[in-house]
């Protein structure tokens, strides 16, 4: 990915994504840190829990395939 | 023990809510989990001067959260008993979304002093109804040390670290969701739609579940129950299976 001169919320959350350490456990909160999951690098065999409680998700659900029941802290699919 | 009653009326099955009453509503936040039909006929019951308990309140309606895209146009949320006009006081942890404006409904309500907006960490808000139900009275948590949050509590070190004391929060009616249930009100959750519904059942004198459809105890997969029937008063539901 390239850095424009400002930043906007992909950006900093590609950034963000690349703090993560390998095989770890990471908690993201509503707001920007859920779109870290969308630029993890999966070799780095991190696991992201949702804030309230589902263990093991990754990018969002394209529009049709979206659950009620399987949702982020953000409010999101 | 009184025998868990079904409902097929969402309407019938609120018999007995009257004003001034404590009521917790179910759900994280968003249309999984959260007992849509009742919040609904709550507001046609039209009791007045009631108390919120819930968790996100109040934002979908304005910002579609935890709605899918295919049905956010119709979201409903607690904004609906504050357009009516029937809440004293709401407890909850996360009542206004993140952009400034337009204004949330629990946001103008507490703007004009209709309402008292009490904003709980969501932690301490799930712990302190848990306590409820599960006969605790009160715990020590370290979220809020050093903030607005401490403030007018008792604290206590230990350890050599601070501690701020919260009480267990219980109400009159609970209003909850889950995806089934049998005969009895054995209860199961899906996914995330579990936030705050198998806590609330606990911490309530009258617990009313909607679920989607009501099966057979025979058929339940008892290992699946996320809240045993011996909590659960009433079951609402437009789907039941057994006659």
């Amino acid at each position: 990915m390239k850095f424009p001169k400002k930043l906007n919320k992909d950006n900093i959350a590609y950034r963000a994504s690349m703090e993560l350490e390998e095989n770890s456990y990471v908690n993201l909160g509503i707001g920007l840190p859920s779109l870290c999951a969308k630029y993890i690098d999966k070799k780095k065999n991190i696991r992201f829990q949702a804030e309230n409680g589902v263990l093991g998700f990754d990018e969002l659900s394209q529009s049709n395939l979206q659950n009620p029941d399987y949702m982020d802290a953000g409010g999101q699919f | 023990m009184k025998k868990t009653e079904i409902f097929d009326s969402f309407i019938s099955s609120l018999e007995g809510i009257s004003d001034d009453m404590t009521i917790m509503i179910g759900g994280f936040g968003g249309q999984g989990g959260q007992p849509t039909n009742l919040m609904l006929a709550l507001k046609e019951l039209n009791v007045k001067n009631i108390t919120l308990i819930g968790n996100v309140a109040g934002i979908s309606m304005i910002t579609g959260y935890g709605w899918i895209d295919e049905d956010k146009k119709n979201a409903i949320d607690h904004s609906i008993f504050f357009e009516n006009k029937q809440v004293k006081k709401i407890i909850c942890s996360f009542p206004v979304p993140a952009q400034r404006k337009p204004y949330s409904e629990i946001e103008k309500s507490w703007k004009n002093n209709e309402t008292i907006v009490e904003i709980v960490p969501q932690g301490t808000l799930a712990e302190k109804i848990r306590a409820a139900g599960s006969g605790i009275p009160a715990f020590y948590t370290k979220t809020g040390v050093g903030t607005i949050v401490e403030e007018n509590k008792e604290t206590k070190i230990i350890n050599g670290e601070k501690f701020i004391l919260e009480y267990a929060l219980s109400s009159d009616v609970a209003l909850i969701n889950a995806n089934h249930s049998d005969e009895f009100g054995n209860l199961v959750y899906v996914g995330t739609s579990r936030a705050f519904n198998p806590i609330m059942a606990t911490a309530s004198k009258l617990t009313i579940a909607e679920v989607d459809k009501i099966i057979s105890s025979r058929l339940i997969n008892s290992e699946r129950i996320g809240t045993p029937g011996i909590y659960v008063n009433r079951i609402v539901s437009k789907n039941n299976e057994i006659s």
